[in-house]
């Protein structure tokens, strides 16, 4: 199968063949969340969530998933599973076929710490 | 049926018992519940053996501080304190003009907040109230390490035994430490750490350096409830919700500490309670971290700025704001930390405008999806010392939702922009093309 990369503001992603077998399923949350603008990138519908080593991964199920760039005011809980458009915030969104994805946000690198740092938009 | 390990719920049920004790304090919705707080003090101030105390609800951890000055005060000027209401009311008017001549000038004038303007008045209101039923010894007279050992004796260590012999009887040793480490790393370690090491001992820190930059003396704050107990109670907490305990001490503890308590100085008489911070940022390592304002705020206003994890006087967010930083202020400024500090607040755009760059390469990338994008690498002319003598480099791109101009920073050694903006991702140049983009 094709892999497929994407790009979305300052969260990229990228499919994957199979999630790792030590993999934790956890709660479905927002990808990255700006505090300031209050503007989450979030991924909706046929999904589930895993975290592994500090990795953010994704399993979308047959009825596929959106990645949606959004503001908080306008998600709620029902948000979760459907693939129905939020109102867009920045930036369009998009619909992934069913597969596992892992998901990262963009960085920028910080002269002081000598480190890499996630953006948060 | 023996626990051998986790089962798929209770792993997805530390998930929930951590998210919400990270939540109850980051979200910054609750706030002190005073009437459910006083009978939690008094409960602990009871287990210490101590007489319930005067509970003097406050509305951030420096309040508290200040609310200790004004109590010494108190208790200098006013030696006829037990003398029933009627002294009390002659000698309050008389304390109050007192205080404020000899405490305002050198706590609230000094700060210059309106922490120290909250405090006067509320200690006053709370203590006039309450003063004349209550058992006065010695204010400065510690109890928090006295409630403390009676909460570590009754409550943390007797709940941790109850774990080990429920669990232990169930699987054995084996699966039991496994169990045991498994949900402390996954629950207890990591909300401690979130909250205590990443905000509490920080905010800690600069509480102390600010009141002893004030010339006060700085009053230790209690153990049991504090910020520094959401590892361990969100650790016993998850045996308690998978049901295997049911400790009445630990139950009793978990609703104290539900009353939205923050922090608080425990004194022979007199408790001081922090309310919740109103406002906490952090960046994605959990460290308080905010660049565009005060990281941590409490509803009184007491604030404190931070860079990731950093705390950093204030004046560079004001002069920041002001347009007031210069390349010249930046050039001379010897402190490496309150450079950095600089370069997170005015935001790449700006160090770039300021500091001045030039375009050093731009390339194109055909995106898998027929897009055309164009990045450029830009670096300044100067070097500098405390970059390990290298210049700021960035690399500059367009948002294809905005248009946006973006600039994000870049290690100095690179000369190609397309591996520039590939090193800030976790692909390489080559695979640096995207079948989706907005």
């Amino acid at each position: 199968m094709k892999k497929i990369k994407g790009h979305q503001g300052d969260v990229q992603f990228a499919s994957i063949e199979k999630i790792p077998a030590a993999a934790i399923k956890v709660a479905n949350r927002p990808i990255a969340y700006g505090e300031h603008s209050g503007h989450q990138h979030v991924l909706t519908g046929d999904v589930e969530m895993f975290e592994f080593e500090g990795r953010l991964i994704a399993a979308v199920g047959s009825d596929g998933a959106r990645l949606q760039h959004c503001h908080e005011s306008n998600f709620s809980d029902k948000c979760w599973t459907t693939t129905e458009e939020i109102p867009v915030a920045d930036h369009a969104s998009h619909l992934l076929p069913p597969g596992n994805y892992e998901f990262y946000i963009q960085n920028s690198y910080n002269p002081y710490s000598k480190l890499m740092e996630k953006v948060v938009d | 049926m023996k626990l051998e390990k986790l089962t798929e719920e209770q792993v997805a049920k530390m998930d929930e018992v951590k998210r919400y004790w990270l939540n109850y304090i980051f979200s910054c919705k609750n706030s002190l519940n005073r009437e459910k707080a006083k009978i939690s003090i008094d409960c602990l101030y009871k287990l210490a053996g101590r007489e319930e105390p005067i509970v003097i609800f406050v509305d951030s951890p420096l309040a508290c501080q200040y609310a200790v000055v004004y109590l010494k005060e108190f208790v200098k000027l006013c030696p006829q304190l037990f003398g029933g209401a009627q002294v009390w009311a002659q000698v309050r008017a008389q304390v109050g003009a007192q205080v404020g001549d000899q405490v305002w000038d050198q706590v609230r004038a000094q700060v210059g907040d309106q922490v120290g303007a909250q405090v006067g008045a509320q200690v006053g209101d709370q203590v006039g109230d309450q003063v004349w039923d209550q058992v006065w010894d010695q204010v400065g007279d510690q109890v928090g390490a006295q409630v403390g050992d009676q909460v570590w004796d009754q409550v943390r260590a007797q709940v941790g035994d109850q774990v080990g012999d429920q669990v232990w009887a169930q699987v054995g040793d084996q699966v039991w430490a496994q169990v045991w480490d498994q949900v402390w790393d996954q629950v207890g370690d990591q909300v401690g750490d979130q909250v205590w090491a990443q905000v509490g001992d920080q905010v800690w820190a600069q509480v102390r350096d600010q009141v002893r930059d004030q010339g006060i003396e700085f009053q230790s704050f209690g153990s049991y409830p504090s910020i520094g107990d959401y590892g361990w109670v969100s650790f016993f907490d998850f045996f308690t919700q998978i049901g295997v305990i049911n400790h009445k001490g630990f139950n009793e503890f978990k609703e104290i500490f539900s009353s939205g308590i923050y922090d608080t100085i425990q004194l022979n008489g007199f408790c001081i309670v922090s309310n919740m911070p109103s406002k906490i940022v952090r960046n994605n390592s959990g460290r308080l971290h905010n660049p565009t304002g005060p990281a941590v705020e409490f509803p009184d206003g007491y604030k404190q700025y931070y860079v990731n994890g950093r705390a950093l006087p204030a004046w560079i967010w004001e002069k920041a704001e002001a347009g007031e930083i210069t390349k010249e202020m930046f050039l001379k400024e010897q402190n490496s930390e309150i450079k950095g500090g600089i370069y997170e607040v005015l935001g790449q755009k700006r160090m770039m405008d300021i500091l001045g760059a030039k375009e050093i390469d731009k390339k194109q990338i055909v995106h898998a999806n027929g897009d055309v994008e164009t990045v450029a690498l830009l670096k300044t002319k100067e070097k500098f010392k405390e970059i390990g003598n290298q210049p700021f480099a960035w690399v500059k791109m367009v948002c294809p939702s905005t248009g946006t101009q973006y600039l994000q920073g870049v290690e100095p050694h690179h000369t190609n922009a397309l591996d520039a903006i590939a090193s800030l991702s976790p692909f390489k140049a080559e695979e640096y093309s995207f079948d989706l983009r907005s």
